[in-house]
This record gives structure tokens, C-alpha cells and sequence, in this order.
């Protein structure tokens, strides 16, 4: 049976968050927290290779004590194990670190065949960690997947590639990412939401993973955020007044004043 | 952190990975890049380098050129025709360890997103992406000048302000279409060709099928000089198709907001916006557009913007030079006719 590994990322909800306006931050308190859209896709691809290849799909996420949230909402999806991994003292990670923590914690679960991670995370929007998992644990990272199919040791996958479609042939294990393009994400059936807060959720820390506290959290981080400011543009606002056609009256002496239209 | 010896053999230099786009020309980010990497490398009185790989990469140097670089490091075969993400970082790196640059560029395409974060990890060093703006500035604390990163934040609401001072290279990567390109007459740079050594046998991803073409606009959005772009409140594939036949009165491109992108009205590679392109037109239209910051934090350095929606009130209206508030499929239609009639009455 494959093993498949999936990461998913607690974020708070960027549409629908409330700013503080002098700092340009979330406000943390009133905004929700949600799973990382495209990680609701990583997920939904490793259920589909189970559904049609038999799989086991652990779910894994680093984060505060309560990114156990996302970790329910993976096992009320389908998810066969759930994986927190959390120590105070990998606050503050920058994508480098985390993708340390992750492939260190990774490793620990014992073999695998496919790892697979959202392509970004809403609330940083790095795309880093697919990439850096790839480097920690030496293996190719295939992202823009339309199609992919399972043959024996190998995955045939069918992917985009820049403006180009491309078939490609690759040897287990290997990582994927998935953006929103990707699959149609299944919604949970109501008696797996009940049962979900009951199923078990094993924790990682430090202790576990290995290595010493100053390779994490702020200090392991390499990147330093020295200032976050919010912005603001106005312009002219001219609105144009009459009819439809005395509105298009007025673009067209626009585009000609503009030396934009030159017929 | 643990500080890196200043004299560790880091040199102050610049690179710019200078990607060729379709093997058929360099990147017009690239040379953006090339441009902003001149003016830092000034500003600290050291060396610009273009890295160049390509199948024929020769063909490319003479454009380069052109951007100032101080060498123009480059490495030429078939392996080389793609992006493949294991040869380009192995080479890369290898490049990295021999010279060492401190400053490290890449535009944000999609080989330079996968290029960047692997040799971050490779160096355990920092890296920004989807950077707006570069400068460098003395730090006393860490006595040395630094990369000044800056990117959008928050889901582009707000700007963070990002440094690396405790590791080498400094590396980001740069949305296309934010810096500008500045051609530099007689610079006769140092060309160094390298050897192609590559064991191609340890290459994981086997081709199956040749890439196949796919439908593309004629210029990449971030250098046409005219977007009109489409948004949901177009509400439908065929009314969003006209954009194009307005493109092509006006010698534009069509561009969108993320919506018509998800409904399949068009490719992804239109898309405008924080997961799409940056642009700088002449003129943006936009036709039904709400104006999400997601999306107006890319265009709004274009020169004129008009916004065509029904709802007068709607965000975009903020940042308009000109506030069309009507249906958008009318105006567009009418607006078509318009300069159909113009068009030939000249
Ligand atoms: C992390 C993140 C990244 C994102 N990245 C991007 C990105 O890169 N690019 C991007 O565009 N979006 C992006 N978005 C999405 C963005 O937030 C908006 O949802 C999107 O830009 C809205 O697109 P829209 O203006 O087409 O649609 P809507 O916001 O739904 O607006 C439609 C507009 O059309 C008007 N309208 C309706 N009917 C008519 C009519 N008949 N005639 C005229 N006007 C009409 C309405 O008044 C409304 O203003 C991102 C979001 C997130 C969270
Ligand atoms: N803290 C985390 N825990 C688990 N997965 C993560 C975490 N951060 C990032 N990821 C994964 O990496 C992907 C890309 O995130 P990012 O590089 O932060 O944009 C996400 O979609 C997740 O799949």
C-alpha cells in the first residue's frame, strides 16, 4: 500500500481579515483561521490516489498548539493519520526553517512514497517549501499536474510546463504540489465531522525531530522582517457623466490625447 | 543566528540569473534585473554578473550585453533548451561556490521560483520573493551594507521590509514588470564560457511526450503597452472573448482578474495580480473589475487607468483616472463599434 504524506498549513483567512491600519498586520484576534487553500487540493489528491490505489494519507502540519484545528478538519476529509508537530521553540520560522522542521518531522514517520504540499501558503506567499522539501529530502518535486496515474514503481504524470504540455515519467518517492487548477475538493460527509474530534492526533516536538534549538524558530531563520507598512493609492476619478455613448464619446478623446489611438 | 566570517571569501558582486524565455529570447524581467543589479552593484562599487544558460546561448550574449553586466558568465547545450530543475541548480550552485556572489537575483518566473528556494536551502542562506523593490543600506548593527528587500505582505495589503544579515548569498527573486530596463552604450563586458559537465544518466524525470504548444498571447502581458482586462463582471466566456477583438483595435493585450482564470475564460497566464502579473501599461481598462487589492497592487503603476463597472462605488473607482460606471459588456460592444467606425473613416 502507498504511503502518502500530506502538508497542510493552518492561515488565517486573507479575504475575509481585518487589518489594523496603522501596521498593515492581521488582526490575529478577529480574523478566522482557516486550512491553507491550496493544501485542501494537496489533500484531495492524496484521498484520490487512495480511492484508486489504496493509500495510507497522514496529514502533517508545524504550528501553534491550536493548528490542531486543520488537523480535525483533514481527518473529517479523509485523512488516516494526523501529525502536529509544535514546540514553542520553532516560533518565528521563516520558510527555510519550517521546511527544516517539516522534512526533519517527515522523516521520522518512516517511508514514503509521495509527499504532497499545497503550492503556497495565502498568508506568506512565499511557494518555497515544495522546492526546499524537494532539496532536504533529495527528491524531484513535479508541480501544474493535470493528470497522474500510478505504474508500479513509477508515476506518469501529465503536467504544464511554462505554456507547454508535457508527459513525464518518474520513480517513487516523489513530492507534489498542488494549486487550485488542480482537482475539485470533496466536501466532508456530516458523520465524519462528528467523528473527527474524537480520533487521535500524535505531537512532534523538538525533542522528537532531532537537532539543536538555535537551527529554529527566529533564531535558525535567516530572513529578518525589519518593517511592515500598509499602502494606499488614490487617483484622478474623473466619472463620466451623460449617456452611454457620451461616455464612449469621451474615452475615445481620451485614447487620442493620449496618443494611445492613432487612427 | 550565527554571523559568516566578512572575509569568508564572499566577494561583493552581483549575479542575475539572465533567463532566455521560450528559447528564443532573454526575459524581459532579466533585464530589468540587469538594470536594478547595475545600479546596486555601483552602490557598493563591486561587480555585475549575467549568468547565462541556454542551448545556443551565444545568440543571447549580444542582448545582454547591452544591460551593463561587468562578466557575462555563460554555459551552452541541448540539456540546457528547458528549465530542468535538477541541472540548473546543481550548475548554479556549483557557480555560487566557486565565485561567491553576495547578492543573488532571479526573476520570479517559474524557473527562477524553483531555482531560488533550492539554493537558499543549498546554502542554508535567506531568501524574499515576489520582491517590489532592492536597495542597499549601511547597517551599523551588523556593521555592513545590506539588500534592502522589499514585498507585498498580508495579501498585498500591506509592503514588508525584509533584510539577511546574518547569511550569504543575499537572494530574491523580482516580479517582471516592476523595474525598468535601461540599455548602457559601450560596455565591453568579460565573457567566460563554461564547460557543460553534466552525468545526464542521474536525471530522475524521463520525457514521455514533447512538450506540446499552447495557446499564448503575443507579447507577455507585462510588455504590452495596452491591457483590457475582464473580470467576473463580464459574466460570461462570451463576453469576455470581445476583449480580444478590443485588444486587437487598440494593439493591446487582454489581461484578467482572477476570476475569469478560474471559470476557464482564459489562461492563467493572463491573470493580473499578486498570483499573476505585474504590469505597467500606458492604459489598463478594466471591465468589471471590483478592484481587489490582489489585483490593483499590479497595475497600479499603470499611466491611465479606466474602470467600466455598474457599481459606482466599487474599489477600483479609488484608483481611476476615468470612472466609466456602466454595464460592461454594453460599453465594450459600443466601444467596438466606436473604433471600428474610426478606424475606417482614417
Ligand atoms: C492570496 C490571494 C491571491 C489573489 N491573487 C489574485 C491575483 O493575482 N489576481 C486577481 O485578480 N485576483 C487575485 N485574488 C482574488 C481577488 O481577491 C479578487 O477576488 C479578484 O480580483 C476579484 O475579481 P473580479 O474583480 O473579477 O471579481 P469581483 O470582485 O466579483 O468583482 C466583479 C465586479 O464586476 C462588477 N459588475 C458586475 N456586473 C457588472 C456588469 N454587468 N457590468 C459592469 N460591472 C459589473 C461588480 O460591481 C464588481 O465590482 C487573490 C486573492 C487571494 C486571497
Ligand atoms: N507550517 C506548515 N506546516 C505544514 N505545511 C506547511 C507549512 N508551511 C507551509 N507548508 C506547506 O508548504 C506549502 C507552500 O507554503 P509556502 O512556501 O509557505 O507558500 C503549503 O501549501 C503547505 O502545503
Amino acid at each position: 500500500m502507498l504511503s502518502i504524506i500530506v502538508c497542510i498549513k493552518q492561515v488565517p483567512d486573507t479575504q475575509k481579515a481585518v487589518f489594523d491600519p496603522k501596521t498593515g498586520a492581521i488582526d490575529r484576534k478577529s480574523t478566522d483561521n482557516i486550512m491553507n487553500p491550496d493544501d485542501l487540493h494537496a489533500l484531495e489528491m492524496a484521498l484520490s490516489i487512495r480511492d484508486r490505489y489504496g493509500a495510507r494519507v497522514t496529514a502533517i502540519t508545524m504550528g501553534p498548539p491550536q493548528a490542531d484545528d486543520v488537523l480535525s478538519e483533514a481527518y473529517a476529509l479523509g485523512a488516516d493519520e494526523c501529525v502536529l508537530v509544535s514546540d514553542p521553540r520553532f516560533a518565528g520560522s521563516d520558510s527555510l526553517i519550517t521546511t527544516r522542521v517539516l522534512s526533519r518531522a517527515i522523516l521520522r514517520l518512516g517511508a514514503f512514497d509521495l509527499v504532497i504540499t499545497g503550492c503556497e501558503a495565502i498568508d506568506g506567499n512565499t511557494a518555497h517549501v515544495g522546492y526546499q522539501l524537494s532539496e532536504f529530502l533529495s527528491m524531484p518535486l513535479i508541480t501544474q499536474i493535470h493528470e497522474f496515474m500510478i505504474d508500479g514503481n513509477h508515476a506518469i504524470i501529465e503536467r504544464l510546463y511554462g505554456h507547454e504540455y508535457q508527459k513525464i515519467r518518474v520513480s517513487l518517492p516523489l513530492l507534489l504540489s498542488m494549486g487550485k487548477n488542480s482537482n475539485r475538493v470533496r466536501i466532508p460527509r456530516l458523520v465524519d465531522i462528528k467523528e473527527c474530534g474524537e480520533k487521535p492526533i500524535s505531537l512532534m516536538t523538538l525533542n522528537d525531530i532531532g537537532g539543536e534549538p538555535g537551527e529554529y524558530g527566529a533564531a535558525g531563520s535567516p530572513t529578518v522582517v525589519i518593517k511592515t507598512e500598509i499602502f494606499s493609492h488614490t487617483r484622478g476619478r474623473a466619472v463620466l457623466e451623460g449617456g452611454i455613448e457620451e461616455k464612449v464619446d469621451a474615452i475615445v478623446h481620451m485614447l487620442k490625447k493620449q496618443n494611445i489611438l492613432r487612427f | 543566528m550565527k554571523d559568516f566570517e566578512s572575509n569568508n571569501g564572499w566577494t561583493r558582486d552581483v549575479w542575475v540569473f539572465t533567463e532566455i524565455q521560450d528559447h528564443e529570447r532573454v526575459l524581459d524581467g532579466a533585464l530589468e534585473l540587469l538594470t536594478k543589479g547595475r545600479e546596486i552593484a555601483d552602490a557598493q562599487g563591486s561587480k555585475l554578473y549575467s549568468i547565462v544558460f541556454a542551448l545556443d546561448a551565444e545568440q543571447y550574449l549580444p542582448a545582454v550585453e547591452q544591460f551593463g553586466p561587468d562578466v557575462i558568465l555563460y554555459c551552452s547545450d541541448r540539456a540546457l533548451k528547458h528549465y530542468d530543475s535538477q541541472i540548473f541548480p546543481d550548475l548554479y550552485a556549483g557557480l555560487i561556490e566557486k565565485y561567491r556572489p553576495s547578492i543573488v537575483l532571479f526573476p520570479s518566473t517559474e524557473a527562477g521560483s524553483d531555482l531560488a528556494p533550492r539554493l537558499a536551502h543549498r546554502f542554508s542562506t535567506g531568501l524574499t520573493s515576489h520582491c517590489t523593490g532592492l536597495s542597499i543600506m549601511r547597517f551599523d548593527e551588523y556593521d555592513r551594507s545590506l539588500l534592502v528587500m522589499q514585498r507585498p505582505a498580508y495579501s498585498g495589503n500591506a509592503i514588508a521590509t525584509v533584510i539577511c544579515p546574518h547569511t550569504l548569498p543575499q537572494m530574491a527573486t523580482v516580479q517582471q514588470g516592476v523595474f525598468d530596463r535601461k540599455e548602457i552604450a559601450g560596455g565591453k563586458p568579460e565573457i567566460i564560457r563554461l564547460p557543460f559537465e553534466y552525468d545526464l544518466a542521474t536525471l530522475r524525470i524521463e520525457s514521455l511526450e514533447a512538450p506540446v504548444r499552447w495557446d499564448k498571447p503575443k507579447v507577455p502581458l507585462e510588455q504590452a503597452p495596452i491591457v483590457v482586462a475582464g473580470g467576473r463582471g463580464l459574466g460570461s466566456k462570451r463576453t469576455f472573448d470581445r476583449l480580444f477583438e478590443l485588444s486587437g483595435l487598440l494593439n493591446g493585450e487582454v489581461g484578467a482578474t482572477r476570476v475569469p482564470v478560474f471559470n476557464r475564460w482564459c489562461g492563467e497566464e493572463r491573470m493580473i495580480g499578486q498570483t499573476g502579473k505585474t504590469i505597467r501599461p500606458r492604459l489598463y481598462l478594466g471591465f468589471g473589475v471590483s478592484g481587489q487589492i490582489q489585483h490593483t497592487a499590479s497595475i497600479i503603476d499603470s499611466e491611465i487607468i479606466v474602470s467600466i463597472n455598474t457599481n459606482k462605488d466599487a474599489p477600483i473607482t479609488g484608483i481611476s483616472d476615468y470612472v466609466v460606471t456602466e454595464d460592461a459588456s454594453s460599453f465594450l460592444s459600443r466601444l467596438i463599434d466606436r473604433l471600428k467606425r474610426e478606424k475606417r473613416v482614417q
